[in-house]
């Protein structure tokens, strides 16, 4: 019987036991069949349990991945709300900040705005104390009590100095003074600048350029001024030389 | 005919069966069964008739491929896939009644064959009853095979499922954390944005006050102008 369950059975015991029924056909019938129900029984038990435990497996697995299949659906719409969330808290302080920039910005400017006008009331003010002062002087003259020389001799000065600190002032403000920063000025010079680090992304990159590039001006200038010295030495030498041949030819 | 006194896996009786009903194959035009009508051939099996890793693989394969395995994760195909696991047990269980019933026969035949005066009896019955016999335990153990190999298949989707949700979890655990971080932003630039609004209005009121003196001035500059004419003129 190939591809049977193999059933281990006493042979021995089975043959004697037959043998010994062989005169009672009756009960060697019996015994045959309650030997073919234990085989049955046997085989169809075997067969059940190993596919109960395939089965039960199979249940169990497929019980386990529905739950992670399920898991995972409500962790795809988690991260999506969390994903939304974060986009919109982004924007959020992103506008927090735009906000914070544009506030700083705007108290720069009326600063500048303020000072501007400070500086135009101080101006306004001067003006008013030389008027006043022409008046007081100019009434004097009319009462006779000053000459036209000491009045000329008075508002003279005064016009003066209130058209020069107007000039100077405008000058001041359009050349000189920081247009962001009331209180800041803009040197404009000669001299080499002093290199500031870039601080932008590649910073490292641009700080070596920087610093070759520096070392690089210091070596030209040192070489440069190097020549100028041994020139200079060797001019010097030169007519040295010259006065000392034009003495001894004269000599 | 004896019954077993554990019940059973498969509740259907054998007692209905009849010789006819052996050679039917699980399924119709609408429910097919895992099993091909003909079994799978002997390059698929190893000496002892058992189907082979590399023949399970393929077998399994061709099933996902045409979507009998179901692998998608909405709705529909999880229903699919206890229908097919409710199918898998109808069909074992249709196979294994058509084996014990075999089984059964073929244990009497062989009885009737050797009981004294059962000479007549052929082995023509014993040799037919262990065809059926031997052809339904190759299909029950082909479809145990099966159905384990569909299990390791399970198996194997529910532990990337497990790493992708691990995954999904440090993704959203980090997510968490900047919103904490963000949040701690948002909440302690409220008490500057309010500062900043302030400083703006004072700097406007500044302004504003600085515009009144500027428009004061201008004013008494020019009556002191004025003022300076009129004392010229009435000098000259």
């Amino acid at each position: 019987m190939s591809g049977l369950d193999q059933i281990q059975i006493d042979s021995t015991d089975l043959l004697k036991k037959i043998q010994s029924l062989k005169n009672n056909p009756r009960e060697l019938q019996q015994f045959i069949q309650s030997q073919q129900a234990t085989i049955y029984k046997d085989i169809t038990l075997k067969k059940d349990d190993t596919f109960q435990k395939v089965y039960g497996n199979l249940e169990n697995t497929s019980g386990a991945y529905t739950t992670q299949l399920t898991q995972r659906n409500q962790y795809d719409k988690l991260s999506n709300t969390i994903d939304s969330v974060y986009k919109q808290q982004s924007e959020d302080v992103t506008d927090l900040e735009n906000t914070k920039n544009l506030a700083n910005r705007k108290y720069e400017m009326n600063e500048w705005t303020i000072g501007n006008k400070k500086d135009t009331l101080f101006v306004y003010s001067m003006i008013f104390i030389g008027l006043c002062i022409a008046i007081l002087v100019s009434l004097l003259w009319r009462m006779g009590i000053i000459g036209t020389t000491l009045f000329v001799v008075l508002n003279a000065p005064i016009l003066i100095i209130i058209t020069f600190t107007i000039v100077y002032r405008s000058q001041y403000t359009d050349v000189f003074r920081n247009k962001r920063y009331w209180n800041r000025r803009i040197f404009k010079g000669e001299d080499r600048k002093i290199p500031i680090p870039n601080i932008c992304p590649g910073s490292i990159n641009a700080l070596e350029r920087d610093a070759s590039s520096f070392r690089g001006d210091i070596s030209t200038d040192t070489a440069s001024i190097m020549n100028k010295v041994k020139k200079s030495t060797t001019q010097s030498a030169t007519a040295m030389n010259a006065d000392i041949v034009a003495g001894i030819n004269s000599m | 005919m004896v019954s077993s006194s554990r019940m059973s896996f498969c509740s259907t009786d054998t007692k209905t069966l009849t010789d006819t009903d052996l050679s039917s194959i699980y399924g119709n035009s609408v429910n097919h069964g895992l099993l091909t009508a003909d079994p799978y051939p002997t390059s698929y099996r190893d000496t002892n008739g058992v189907l082979t890793n590399k023949s399970l693989e393929t077998i399994v394969k061709g099933f996902v491929s045409q979507g009998v395995i179901p692998m998608k994760s909405d709705e529909a195909g999880q229903n699919k896939l206890q229908k097919l696991i409710t199918s898998i047990k109808e069909e074992y269980c249709f196979y294994d009644t058509r084996y014990k019933y075999s089984l059964q026969k073929l244990l009497d035949s062989i009885q009737k064959a050797n009981a004294p005066g059962g000479e007549g009896q052929s082995d023509h019955n014993v040799q037919t009853y262990l065809q059926y016999t031997q052809r339904h335990n190759q299909r029950i153990n082909d479809l145990t095979q099966i159905t384990n190999a569909i299990t390791q298949i399970l198996s194997e989707k529910t532990s990337q499922l497990s790493d992708a949700l691990q995954k999904t979890n440090t993704v959203m655990l980090e997510r968490a954390k900047k919103l904490e971080y963000q949040n701690s932003i948002l909440s302690s630039h409220e008490a500057g944005s309010k500062l900043n609004k302030q400083i703006v209005q004072f700097t406007e009121e500044k302004a504003r006050y600085t515009n009144n003196l500027l428009k004061l001035y201008s004013f008494l500059n020019i009556v002191a102008l004025g003022l300076l004419v009129y004392v010229y003129r009435s000098a000259s």
